[in-house]
């Protein structure tokens, strides 16, 4: 009996000790997404959603750390820079490898770039510029070789770019330089990237369980990446969660450890550790169609937005203070400009709001009088204008908010909100046959993108707007300003200026996103630009 | 007395009448008109009197909504932001004016410096504006939608369903694929394709009802009328010569009334629920105007914070679809013919 | 049937090319010469008329097309993996609720004008009333997050997960039922064979269900067909508030978002699926009730 006993303690104490090793559990990490995964394959992403997918996935040249500056990451160091600014030349790490252990190698990096110009691919991708040849490549006028980039050999890269860009280093930073070996995608043809099985990550993680539709799928950690012993987590799930209540509460059961909150909920959670507020370079702006196409093809000045004293009138009649504490709950801050806050700072290290200024403040008393002077002009008592918001909550709050501010302010201007689905919002727009619009504008790290969306020859200016003046600063900052950061932001500055002294758009605000995070989850960055806001190949649950 | 035992009554106990005073009776109750009838039935029915009054004063109060509202419904008051509501003199919690906030009961009235006196019975939304003038004239807009959607019911929906059911058919079968291909087309693609001709608004949502909103009445009408037209008391009307439609309308359709009465009172929550997902899709409503399907929206979105914001529109809408059920009831009670009263 | 489907296949695929827009969800940012390689790619470029034929061929194929939102996926790679939840939701929710709603229904004959009737009516009604994201935010609150008792959302607790959703879904064909059933009852109830059968002895429920039943089910059966075809092809708005691998979404987002072959490809599934239901629930007519002639034999004066 004591016997008997003593060996079931025994085998007890052994069984405790194994379930208690065995329990040391996986890492695992449960983020949220808010919708499908649009694409997997990192030369055709073009939106918020396919960018956070790939991320894990990817590995880039370049990382960018929480300042944007790039860091190196499958580049061994920053490129050289040849003298003119056109050629880049990148060193790739020697021991970077594949999920199956393939090594990773510099024409691995030139064939993605290469898939994403590549007309028979099909890419949506619009965050690669610059490189020489990619337009002609992608009308199919040249052969993909002669894209701007080659291996010079397993693992030095060449790029050359149509003009000097001093923000490109920063570029480099994007998941369609990840590589992509040629043979294996060349295998899976068109079913490449259609599901987990027919990729080939060479970044921290494997995606798993995915098979193209799914709200749910995994990335487990690769261990053959060239950086593993850095890699916290051993697997990450990624949740589909479309309902603002259900990702609260999730949250609030400890089922998510991230969720974006919208403005609405903010006040709730405003002073507590999970709430983490990323600013970005998002604009949002009230777009005013100044130049109308008709039906024969040429353009008419707008009977009422072509008259600068109205325009002007908007542009100082909103209080963009309110529209972001009151409306918006602080998930907004207010436009200093055309070009967003933040972006970049001045040759002597002032931001963009401390050098340029504020050019875009309330000023009702001002607003009124241009008003009574437009109207005066015009020849009327009262103005209609209808004002087209897209369907995002935020986007028919900001409207409905506009609508009441302007015509609070502004009496004699009546504005006439239209909430239409995007497909007929956009039609108006490119049928540049509307009044106002409500539009967001994300560019990317050179600040010359923001004024170009109102250059006379863009493809997206909406308001139509013909000006030489910006055309010409717009051009010498894209070719000839070149790496001399005082002439290029003397240009931002004059650009800027150009833009708000003649009224063509109106800035509202820059956007500030919101997220529920478990104050336990470090390490990782966020990024203000770009299509994936966290990187969170290196994050870890602090011990 | 025992069971089998004759009475016997004297003759002297009758007395023979007078002419005089047989046509000096006092007269019989007139027979009552049809209308007058079913007044009286319909009283008897309590839940279907208390319901018709709530509907009455329902309407009333919607259809002045433009009098009696206490503010303008789209007027903005930023400050006055997401109050709750607050009824004078009453102290129950919701409506007090207090809010529950991280665990806290807090004055928000106080809190955003509203002043002494002001009250918002249902409290305000999230750009400070009045919910109960918000909910008057939403309910205004609503209750149009729901009669618009019940009138297209009775009206298309009962006369496409007799002539199928009745005349059967090649015609009824070439009737029946029609409304399978109205239903099968997306009606979402015709919305949006409505949206490029007109503003959003009551035109299109209007438009989109009728192209096929009244399609299950029909079903259901024309199932009924298929049983009903093989009952004998029809066959017999017609060997008796009745035409066509004598037959749909004096024996088809009042037998029909009960289901054709429940049909019609389900289209008007359905009505009222495909305005609410074409205002979430973004197509509905235009901005910012109210009704109940956009207060319901915008009350679900923020429902973790503010609960009476999805409350209280949801509240109106079952006091009027309770009442419209009940009702409608009553009525169906006091049409049927094959009703007895119990 | 086969003509049905076709008509409205080409009437929708008529309609739907004159949706604006493009089915790029990039479109703000796509330059002319991108758009240009895109239309070429996916052969949007081509004129309506060559574009119709060579879809009509394809299907005849079993090719769907792809889907633009979903990463160039094969439109029935995306229907057969999403279709599954919501087909069980559907048909969980019609079954449950038909059943209650039969029950409660013929209770509240029984009972005319008094308490139980004024209850269980009152109770399908109140359900009917407010729209099914009312009652899904209420349910998941109640017993998802205060009383703990089932999930969230999510889809990956096998037939737990599915209660809530299912649950929700119900209110609707439990309401018409109660309400069908109700009506219909009542007048049978009180007519002469069913006194007969009382003055026979026969006991208040038998006579409900095995007398009273048949005919109500007709009225009944024609709303539910339909209503199940739609319960099955999902719900937007409960799919998303669950988090549901489902359907539901497509139905409209396809769309909003102008993925042809997508929007195609549904409707012809829901049509295919109302065209079956709808010739079914003809046939279950003559079943129950055999008075009822559908394919019109010719009769009496007519």
């Amino acid at each position: 009996m004591k016997r008997l006993l003593s060996v079931v303690l025994a085998l007890t104490l052994v069984l405790g000790a194994v379930s208690f090793a065995s329990a040391e559990e996986s890492k695992v990490l449960h983020w949220f997404i808010s919708g499908e995964i649009t694409t997997m394959d990192t030369t055709k992403v073009y939106d918020t959603i396919s960018g956070e997918g790939v991320f894990l996935i990817a590995d880039p040249l370049y990382r960018l750390d929480q300042n944007a500056d790039p860091q190196p990451n499958l580049a061994v160091a920053l490129p050289e820079i040849s003298e003119d600014g056109t050629v880049y030349t990148i060193t790739i790490r020697d021991d970077a490898k594949y999920a199956n252990g393939d090594p990773v190698k510099a024409e691995d990096v030139v064939y993605a770039v290469q898939r994403v110009f590549d007309p028979a691919v099909g890419s949506q991708n619009s965050s690669v510029t610059g490189i020489k040849n990619r337009l002609a490549v992608r009308a199919g006028e040249l052969p993909v070789e002669e894209l701007g980039v080659r291996a010079l050999s397993d693992t030095v890269l060449e790029i050359t770019l149509e003009a000097a860009d001093p923000y490109f280093t920063k570029k480099l930073a994007d998941t369609s330089y990840s590589p992509i070996p040629k043979a294996f995608a060349e295998e899976q043809g068109e079913n490449y990237a259609l599901s987990a099985d027919a990729l080939l990550s060479a970044g921290p993680f494997v995606l798993t369980g995915w098979t193209g539709t799914e709200i749910s799928w995994s990335y487990v950690k690769n261990p053959n990446y060239w950086d593993a012993e850095n890699v916290y987590f051993d697997e990450i799930v990624y949740q589909v969660v479309k309902d603002q209540n259900t990702a609260l509460n999730l949250y609030e059961a400890g089922q998510l450890d991230g969720v974006n909150i919208s403005s609405d909920f903010i006040p709730l959670y405003e002073g507590q550790d999970d709430l983490t507020k990323i600013s970005t370079l998002r604009m949002t702006n009230l777009e005013q169609n100044i130049n109308q196409l008709q039906g024969d093809g040429s353009y008419t000045p707008h009977p009422v937005l072509s008259n600068e004293n109205i325009r002007k009138a908007l542009l100082f009649g909103i209080d963009r203070e309110e529209l972001c504490n009151e409306v918006l709950n602080g998930a907004a801050a207010p436009a200093v400009g055309v070009i967003p806050n933040g972006i970049a700072s001045a040759p002597d290290g002032k931001s963009v709001a401390e050098s340029f200024g504020v050019l875009v403040n309330f000023d009702l008393e001002a607003a009124r009088e241009y008003l009574a002077k437009g109207l005066e002009e015009l020849g009327q008592d009262s103005v209609t204008l209808r004002l087209v918001t897209s369907d995002t909550d935020e986007s028919i709050k900001i409207g409905t908010y506009l609508q009441s501010e302007i015509q609070e302010n502004l009496p004699g201007i009546v504005i006439d909100l239209a909430n239409v689905p995007s497909s007929v919002r956009f039609a108006e727009m490119m049928g540049y046959n509307f009044d106002l619009a409500l539009g967001g504008w994300t560019g990317d790290y050179d600040p010359t993108s923001y004024p170009n969306q109102f250059e006379t020859s863009y493809e997206h200016n909406h308001a139509k707007w013909v000006s030489e003046e910006l055309t010409g600063l717009i051009s010498a900052l894209n070719n000839e300003d070149g790496n001399d950061f005082e002439a290029r932001w003397e240009h931002l500055k004059a650009a800027n200026e150009y833009l708000i002294d003649n009224a063509v758009v109106i800035p509202l605000e820059q956007a500030v996103n919101g997220y529920l995070i478990n104050p336990a989850l470090t390490g990782f960055v966020t990024h203000q630009l770009g299509y994936s806001v966290f990187d969170l190949s290196r994050a870890a649950f602090a011990e | 007395m025992a069971r089998n035992e004759q009475i016997t009554i004297p003759d002297s106990a009758f007395v023979p009448m007078k002419t005089e005073e047989i046509q000096a009776e006092p007269e019989m109750p007139r027979a009552l008109s049809f209308l007058e009838d079913s007044w009286r039935k319909l009283k008897k029915n309590r839940a279907a009197v208390v319901t018709m009054i709530i509907l009455l004063v329902v309407g009333c109060l919607a259809f002045l909504a433009p009098v009696i509202s206490p503010f303008d419904p789209n007027e903005q008051h930023l400050s006055w932001k997401n109050l709750p509501p607050k009824w004078p003199g009453v102290s129950l919690n919701g409506l007090n004016g207090t809010t529950l906030f991280r665990g806290n009961r807090v004055d928000s009235y106080a809190l955003a410096k509203v002043p002494e006196g002001q009250c918002f019975l249902f409290g305000t939304d999230e750009f400070g504006r009045d919910l109960l003038s918000r909910a008057l004239w939403g309910t205004r807009i609503s209750l149009i939608i729901a009669l618009i959607a019940a009138f297209l019911d009775l009206t298309i929906g009962i006369i496409y369903g007799l002539i199928s059911g009745m005349k059967g058919g090649r015609v009824d079968t070439v009737m029946q694929r029609i409304l399978e291909i109205l239903s099968g087309v997306p009606s979402l693609v015709l919305v949006v394709l409505m949206l490029l001709i007109f503003e959003p608004g009551m035109t299109s949502i209007i438009l989109a009802m009728t192209i096929s909103s009244w399609i299950p009445m029909a079903r259901v009408v024309r199932a009924e009328t298929m049983k009903i037209k093989q009952m004998e008391y029809v066959q017999a009307a017609r060997a008796l010569g009745a035409g066509e439609i004598k037959i749909a309308l004096s024996h088809i359709l009042p037998n029909i009334s009960g289901i054709v009465i429940v049909r019609a009172m389900f289209s008007i929550p359905s009505a009222i629920f495909f305005e609410t997902f074409l205002s979430f899709l973004g197509v509905g409503m235009k901005i910012p105007n109210a009704s109940i399907g956009t207060l319901l929206n915008g009350g679900y979105k923020v429902f973790r914070l503010y609960p009476y914001q999805m409350y209280i529109p949801a509240i109106i809408l079952c006091v009027i679809m309770l009442s419209f059920n009940l009702f409608a009831d009553g009525l169906r009670d006091v049409f049927d013919p094959k009703m007895k009263e119990r | 049937m086969v003509l049905t489907l076709f008509i409205i296949a080409s009437v929708t695929f008529f309609l739907m090319d004159a949706l604006p827009g493009t089915p790029y969800n990039n479109q703000d940012r796509l330059t002319e010469s991108q758009l240009e390689m895109l239309n070429k790619k996916y052969g949007f470029d081509k004129p309506l008329f060559e574009r119709y034929v060579n879809y009509l061929v394809s299907i005849v194929h079993g090719d769907f097309g792809i889907s633009l939102q979903f990463s160039d996926q094969p439109v029935s790679t995306l229907l057969s993996q999403r279709m599954g939840p919501s087909i069980q939701l559907g048909l969980q929710a019609v079954i449950f609720g038909t059943l209650v709603g039969v029950f409660l229904g013929v209770i509240a004959a029984m009972h005319q004008n008094r308490f139980l009737d004024v209850f269980c009516s009152l109770f399908a009604i109140t359900g009917r009333s407010v729209p099914n994201f009312v009652v899904a935010v209420l349910l998941q609150s109640l017993f998802a997050v205060t009383l703990k008792l089932l999930p969230i959302g999510l889809w990956d607790e096998g037939f737990r997960s599915s209660i809530l959703p299912s649950l929700t879904l119900s209110i609707s064909p439990m309401a018409e039922s109660c309400r069908f059933i109700r009506t219909e009852m009542v007048e049978v109830l009180s007519s002469d064979y069913i006194e007969l059968a009382r003055a026979k002895g026969m006991s208040e429920i038998r006579i409900a269900f095995s007398h009273g039943l048949r005919n109500a089910l007709i009225p009944l059966i024609t709303v539910l067909g339909p209503m199940t075809v739609s319960l099955m092809t999902g719900s937007l708005v409960v799919e998303n508030i669950f988090a549901v691998p489902g359907i539901g979404e497509q139905f409209t987002k396809s769309i909003l978002s102008n993925d042809y072959y997508t929007i195609m490809a549904v409707t012809i599934l829901f049509s295919a699926m109302l065209v079956v239901v709808i010739f079914l629930t003809d046939i279950l007519y003559q079943l129950i009730d055999p008075r009822v002639r559908v394919e019109g034999k010719k009769h009496g004066t007519e």
